[in-house]
């Protein structure tokens, strides 16, 4: 029943492959009283929301799991309304702020104040406390993560914050201070492997060595998409041997092609032909980052090794340049563009003119 | 919004609920008096003697954060207005709570303008005749805000002295600016520091040798309350198990989010600064480090771009915040002796434009890349 | 003010194209049997012919008048550029036909409260305030209304002319108060932009008369005329000019006239020319910007707009102007994006490409950043970051711009895909509801996006074959099992349609495959989806559904939820059987890929209403083909999640 990815979750601390020191040091801090705020960062798919669902049950007993889905709504100092998904069991509420957009503060505070001011009611629960979740923490906006700063500390005592970011970049020292940080790096390739084949064998099946090898490269650490990948796999060749290939996903093969185009001519007919892709890509809602990053690895591996390094320097900038922009395709081109020239500059000869 | 008293009162609730043993040691082991304060001689001398005299301005704090300002204020009206009168002679506001202009006109305006009740004569206390009022993290407060506060500083003068406390003073408007007396706190420094934690590791009856707080100096960077943050998280994560295991430097590295210096000095060497053999200080992740090194080793002899790539991912895979890893790359470039100054200033170039794309939201893996890129350029252009 | 004093009073002053004027008055006039209860005599036949003449293109007569003795379109839309004097007419109308004016303009805030306060109340008393005569009211500038939701303005205005469902009062039947109103009085609308989008509603019921642009004889005429009241000596020509700068705003060019005379006695071409300079900015429209910033000036409009030749030469301030008066500087911005590398030249070095490019970033940048920060200081800057394209790319050669369509096109498939997504994890979270199993970490948008929508896609499309279930491979059967499995826990189905040449297919519902597929290409590596198998997998899947169900049902026998929906449950019944067979329809209608947007309830508002009371009943009708017409009720709303459990529908009878 259901994905792999889901069925095979670990569900408490024990079950988890890998990291055991830092399984057991949740353990030990769920076991004390003593329970700070946590602060789990690491890079996608390395297991984080499972490590802090197995926190949860760990703290909380089987209770954390029985979940429901409220709708709720806020209203922002401009009166307008928000309609908020919020997932929340007896015992903890999960927010996802990227939802709210620029209200994350309105609705961070509201959640805060309210959880904050209702004392844990169930007397049998394990804990004087309730969790709340913030999912994708990084995107917080400045506002809302200045907020957060005293909340924790006005709160403490029935309320503990539990932050799952990307990274911690984005976050301002005053909230990282204030957390125990937990870093989840992803599994290596024995680990990874490790999994899959925990996984084949529940699965009854056999899982050939090729095929492991080729998921975990293609994963690069990412243990969700190499078992949404392995049970693709399995459902398209059931029998797993020689000559499978690990299909892109659309996205990544158009944007190959892209680069391809890119590489081969430069000419304005090509921006256009290119622009048209790019908004292809746009309209599918892939983020904009995600194209320029994937774009110009692609080129960079099609270039020569020469400009390789200002292929990628100017994606760095016009990716910074498009987050603080709105019109995301501008800086798609103009990064095309930029890139062209230096190609033509290069096979031509034509050292680049003073115009940087 | 509450009005003044009830939000002390559910706070002094709040704080009673907590078992002692969980307040958070930064709470636990603030400064009582002024006199306590590590390290800020100067301001200390200064405030003593507004103690005495029980005369005071408005006031100014600015210093990098931990260095004890709101320790100091806190401190200080503790000893003017002792325990008792506290709660109705100090408003402290912060960052979160609502500091609009609106906030400023009716919450501030409210509470500096009602005249102090005649207190009862404790002898302990002075009790001087004016309330204060805290602005923390003032440098948060929009111009607007600001602006509102002027004439409520000087209207009211006579019976509310402001205390505003922030990061950076150049942030406060002028006017406001020439109102307060200002004082600057410095980051503390290594010697207070380090009295400060082993004096708390005493109370906390935990045990620690001189590396860990050597590692705690040197993570935390002058700012005490993250020093003993981290000193806790350690503290916390050695108790809870069931045997009790020592903190170690590089525990303490992990809780502060530091990345391991082995996994720098590696990173540097793929990028070409080969810096001198790292056993000296900090190496404290003698399980990896051979095995780190040997890959990166064999990277440093290519240093092509695919190598710095798959070295890019790897840092990336391991979860290590990029800003972090800039900033000890940063430390580790500056004290290299073998790199040339023009080398240097250029990676310093490199690394501040990268800070600031970060800051700006950019993507962490791309940063990365073009810092990694730039530098062995850098490198290989002089050398 | 000229404006003033030569604004016409009567009728006859008017000028302009006489048919509009009339058209106006005609549709005031048949207001008359309702407003001051005359029948319409023969006096007026002679009228009533002329007019049906005139504006056969309104055919408003041709219909009777309604039992108010209204005329069928109860508002008058009166559109054209400004100056053409719409205001003045509608004033000189409403004297002519005996109406005292309510002005609604600019000035008044147009929201919907206005209606209520001052609208409503006006209309209901019939008059003004201390005026005999009976009200007409004049919404000046009704484009400029805004809001588009069901309070705005518009909205509000158009809900007056729409009567209540009311029978006809018989005589000493007393009116109910609460009732509503009809509407007795006339209203008159004014707007520059006919098309606009506040008032796209408007338009259907309205009468609309049109302005056109007078000849410029005309205009030059009646300025001719005003200048010899008004003793200044005028040369022909700068009349002329001033006539064809203005583009017939006659408003404009008395104010210019004017201005002229309070220093001067004599008018000539240098003279206009100076006083014009920056007049009529205010009507560029994006399109010209977009011609004038691509294509350098033409001799004769260079002359047109009253400038010598070194002027053309100065292009940035005239740009910057042109730019800053469009008032869609993001869209001027977007068009040079969408046309630039499609223009006509070499450049063999790129460096016009990166320098253009290099304009457009920082305009972007500058834009977003102001809108953020809301430092509208540097909005004066911007226009400046435009103009540079004139000097890179301007060239007599170059074609016409037209709209750009692409940025829009992308907007809107991104949010239809948006709303795939969406609908994909509001399937997830359902499931998760009901089998505590948590795919929650699979919903952040990226992950969504970027991972588990394409892979999954690969997960339900295996190579299956289209058999019977009797002679299916042992291996194939296990293969279909864990599809149904999977597709059934992600609320994943296949719906039967028709496709437009009337072939039946099976459509993958939310159509998963839709949003991750590019230019309509599917990869290599996942089969085509054929229909045979995907029948077989439909019909699979409502068994293991009709399973399931039947599982909850037993489970719930014990329970009480019959005497909490007890109250409710007789009309539920009936409701079910008499909407299912509409519902049904209802469905399959709604189940065109565009329209695939939000789930809708019966009623077809989108189910998003948790906090009711009441328990609402939604239906999903899986009705699988060639079964009977199955209807199955889920219970998603209600005050607890302890009575939300899926029952049968005879549980309740």
């Amino acid at each position: 029943m259901s994905l792999w990815v889901d069925k095979y979750r670990p569900r408490t601390l024990d079950d988890l492959h890998y990291h055991p020191d830092l399984s057991q040091r949740l353990k030990s801090l769920a076991a004390t009283g003593d329970f700070p705020h946590m602060l789990f960062y690491g890079p996608s798919g390395a297991g984080k929301k499972t490590r802090i669902a197995c926190t949860l049950r760990q703290l909380f007993g089987t209770g954390a799991e029985k979940i429901k889905i409220d709708q709720r709504v806020f209203m922002t100092p401009s009166k307008r309304k928000l309609d908020v998904n919020i997932v929340q069991s007896n015992y903890h509420i999960e927010i996802t702020p990227s939802d709210v957009g620029i209200y994350d503060r309105v609705v961070i505070q509201e959640i805060l104040k309210e959880i904050a001011q209702t004392q844990q009611v169930d007397l049998n629960a394990k804990q004087r406390f309730k969790v709340v979740i913030i999912n994708e923490a990084d995107s917080l906006t400045r506002d809302a993560q200045a907020a957060l700063r005293r909340t924790m500390e006005k709160y403490m005592s029935n309320m503990r914050l539990i932050l799952c970011a990307n990274s911690t970049s984005k976050l301002i020292a005053p909230i990282k201070s204030r957390c125990l940080l937990m870093r989840v790096a992803a599994p290596d390739d024995e680990e990874m492997l490790a999994v899959l084949e925990h996984v084949a064998k529940k699965e009854k099946f056999h899982l050939p060595e090729e095929a492991a090898t080729g998921i975990i490269n293609d994963a690069q650490g990412n243990l969700r998409k190499a078992l949404l990948v392995l049970e693709a796999l399995k459902m398209q060749s059931p029998d797993l041997t020689s000559n499978i290939t690990i299909a892109k996903p659309d996205w990544e093969t158009y944007c190959s092609k892209v680069a391809d185009m890119i590489v081969r001519e430069q000419s304005p007919d090509k921006v256009l032909e290119v622009r048209a892709k790019l908004y292809e890509l746009l309209a599918h809602c892939i983020p904009p980052t995600t194209i320029l990053k994937t774009i110009a690895y692609c080129v960079a591996e099609k270039s020569d090794e020469a400009i390789r390094a200002d292929i990628m320097h100017w994606a760095a900038i016009y990716e910074v340049r498009m987050r603080i922009g709105s019109k995301k395709i501008f800086h798609l081109e103009a990064w095309v563009v930029k890139v062209m020239s230096l190609t033509k500059h290069h096979y031509h000869g034509i050292s680049l003119s003073d115009d940087e | 919004m509450f009005l003044k008293p009830q939000q002390k009162q559910s706070k002094e609730a709040a704080k009673h609920a907590i078992d002692p043993a969980l307040q958070p040691w930064v709470e636990k082991y603030r400064p009582k008096t002024i006199d306590d304060v590590s390290s800020q001689e100067h301001t200390v001398t200064v405030l003593r003697k507004a103690l005495t005299s029980t005369n005071l301005p408005h006031m100014l704090f600015y210093g990098p954060p931990g260095s004890g300002k709101t320790s100091t204020i806190l401190a200080l009206s503790r000893q003017l207005f002792g325990p008792e009168n506290f709660r109705t002679r100090v408003l402290e506001l912060n960052a979160s709570d609502e500091r609009g202009i609106s906030i400023v006109r009716e919450k501030i305006k409210n509470f500096a303008r009602q005249t102090p009740r005649a207190a009862e004569n404790d002898p302990n206390y002075p009790c001087p005749p004016y309330k204060i009022i805290i602005l923390d993290e003032a440098d948060s407060m929009t111009q607007d805000a600001q602006g509102a506060l002027r004439r409520i500083m000087e209207t009211y003068a006579r019976i509310t002295r402001f205390c505003l406390v922030c990061n950076y003073v150049t942030r406060i408007i002028e006017p406001l600016a020439s109102r307060c007396s200002k004082f600057r706190f410095k980051p503390l420094d290594i010697e207070s520091t380090r009295s400060r934690l082993n004096h708390i590791a005493t109370e906390e009856k935990i045990d620690v040798t001189p590396e860990v707080i050597d590692t705690l100096i040197a993570v935390s960077d002058g700012d005490l309350r993250r020093a003993i943050t981290y000193l806790q998280s350690a503290a916390r994560l050695s108790n809870a198990g069931d045997l009790k295991v020592a903190i170690t430097p590089r525990e303490i590295q992990e809780t502060a989010g530091v990345v391991p210096t082995a996994t720098v000095r590696a990173f540097a060497a793929s990028l070409g600064i080969d810096s001198e053999d790292p056993t000296d200080e900090m190496d404290v992740d003698e399980d990896d480090t051979a095995k780190v090194r040997a890959t990166f080793r064999k990277a440093q002899q290519q240093r092509g771009f695919d190598d710095i790539k798959s070295q890019v991912k790897l840092i990336m895979r391991k979860g290590y915040s990029v800003a972090q890893l800039l900033y000890q790359l940063h430390d580790l470039v500056v004290q290299d002796s073998l790199i040339t100054e023009r080398q240097k200033s250029n990676i310093a170039l490199i690394l501040g434009q990268a800070d600031k794309s970060l800051t700006d939201g950019g993507d962490e893996e791309l940063q990365l890349l073009e810092v990694a890129l730039k530098i062995s350029q850098a490198m290989k252009d002089i050398s | 003010m000229w404006v003033d004093k030569y604004r016409p009073k009567r009728f006859t002053d008017l000028v302009g194209d006489e048919s509009v004027h009339r058209a106006a008055l005609a549709w005031l006039k048949e207001w008359d049997q309702c407003v001051f209860k005359k029948r319409p005599n023969a006096g007026s036949k002679r009228k009533r012919d002329a007019r049906a003449g005139e504006d056969s293109q309104n055919d408003g007569f041709t219909r009777p008048p309604d039992e108010w003795g209204r005329p069928h379109e109860k508002i008058l839309l009166l559109s054209g550029p400004p100056g053409l004097g719409k205001t003045t007419l509608a004033h000189v109308v409403a004297a002519q036909a005996g109406y005292s004016v309510l002005e609604i303009n600019a000035s008044d805030a147009r929201t919907g409260n206005i209606i209520d306060e001052r609208i409503k109340p006006t209309l209901e008393a019939g008059q003004c305030l201390n005026k005999k005569k009976p009200v007409l009211i004049v919404v000046d500038e009704v484009d400029g209304a805004t809001g588009e939701n069901s309070t705005s303005f518009v909205a509000k205005l158009i809900q007056l002319t729409i009567d209540g469902k009311r029978k006809r009062l018989k005589p000493g039947e007393k009116r109910n108060p609460k009732e509503k109103q009809p509407l007795l009085r006339p209203i008159i609308c004014i707007c520059n932009d006919l098309w606009a989008s506040s008032i796209s509603k408007l338009r259907s019921i309205a009468r609309i008369v049109q302005f056109r642009v007078p000849v410029p004889t005309q205009l030059v005429k009646r300025l001719r005329d005003i200048c010899d009241i008004e003793g200044l000596k005028a040369e022909s020509r700068a009349l002329t000019l001033l006539a064809n700068v203005a583009k017939s705003d006659f408003r404009g060019c008395l104010n210019t006239l004017q201005m002229i005379h309070t220093r001067r006695q004599e008018v000539t071409e240098v003279i206009v020319r100076n006083a014009t300079v920056g007049m009529k900015e205010a009507e560029t429209t994006t399109q010209a910007v977009w011609n004038d910033i691509f294509i350098p000036l033409s001799k004769k409009r260079i002359k047109d707009m009253g400038m010598i030749d070194e002027d053309s030469q100065k292009y940035v301030n005239r740009l910057a102007r042109m730019v800053e008066a469009s008032g869609t500087m993001d869209k001027v911005m977007t068009g040079c994006f969408a046309h630039y590398a499609s223009l006509h030249h070499t450049d063999p070095s790129w460096k016009r490409y990166l320098r253009a490019q290099k304009w457009l970033t920082t305009f972007d940048l500058f834009s977003s950043t102001m809108r953020t920060e809301q430092e509208y200081a540097v909005l004066q800057y911007m226009p400046y970051m435009v103009v540079p394209m004139y000097s890179i790319f301007a060239d007599s050669a170059n074609p016409k711009v037209g709209n750009p369509r692409a940025d829009w096109e992308c907007h809107v498939k991104a949010k239809a895909c948006e709303e795939i997504y969406k609908s994909l994890s509001g399937c997830v979270v359902a499931d998760h509801g009901r089998h505590t199993a948590s795919f929650r970490h699979l919903l952040s948008k990226e992950i969504v996006v970027a991972e588990f929508a394409p892979i999954l896609n690969r997960i339900i499309s295996p190579p299956l074959r289209p058999v019977n279930s009797q002679v299916i491979r042992p291996q194939e059967k296990a293969m279909l099992k864990k599809l149904v499995d999977v597709m059934v826990s992600l609320e994943l189905r296949f719906v039967q349609e028709k496709s437009e040449d009337g072939q039946l297919m099976y459509r993958l519902d939310p159509p998963l495959d839709v949003c991750i597929t590019y230019e309509g290409k599917r990869s290599s590596d996942i089969p085509p989806p054929r229909y045979a198998v995907r029948h077989m997998v439909a019909a699979a899947i409502e068994d293991e559904y009709a399973a399931r169900q039947a599982d909850a049902v037993e489970k719930n026998q014990g329970r009480k939820v019959s005497s909490f929906f007890g109250r409710q449950k007789a009309d539920e019944g009936q409701l079910g059987r008499r909407e299912a067979p509409e519902a049904a329809s209802k469905k399959a209608e709604t189940k065109a890929p565009e329209t695939e947007k939000q789930p809708v309830d019966f009623f077809g508002r989108p189910i998003i209403k948790r906090k009711q009371p009441e328990p609402v009943k939604d239906a999903a009708v899986p009705a699988p083909p060639l079964k009977k017409v199955k209807v199955t009720y889920k219970h998603n709303e209600g005050a607890s999640a302890a009575v939300r459990k899926p029952i049968k529908m005879h549980a309740l009878l």
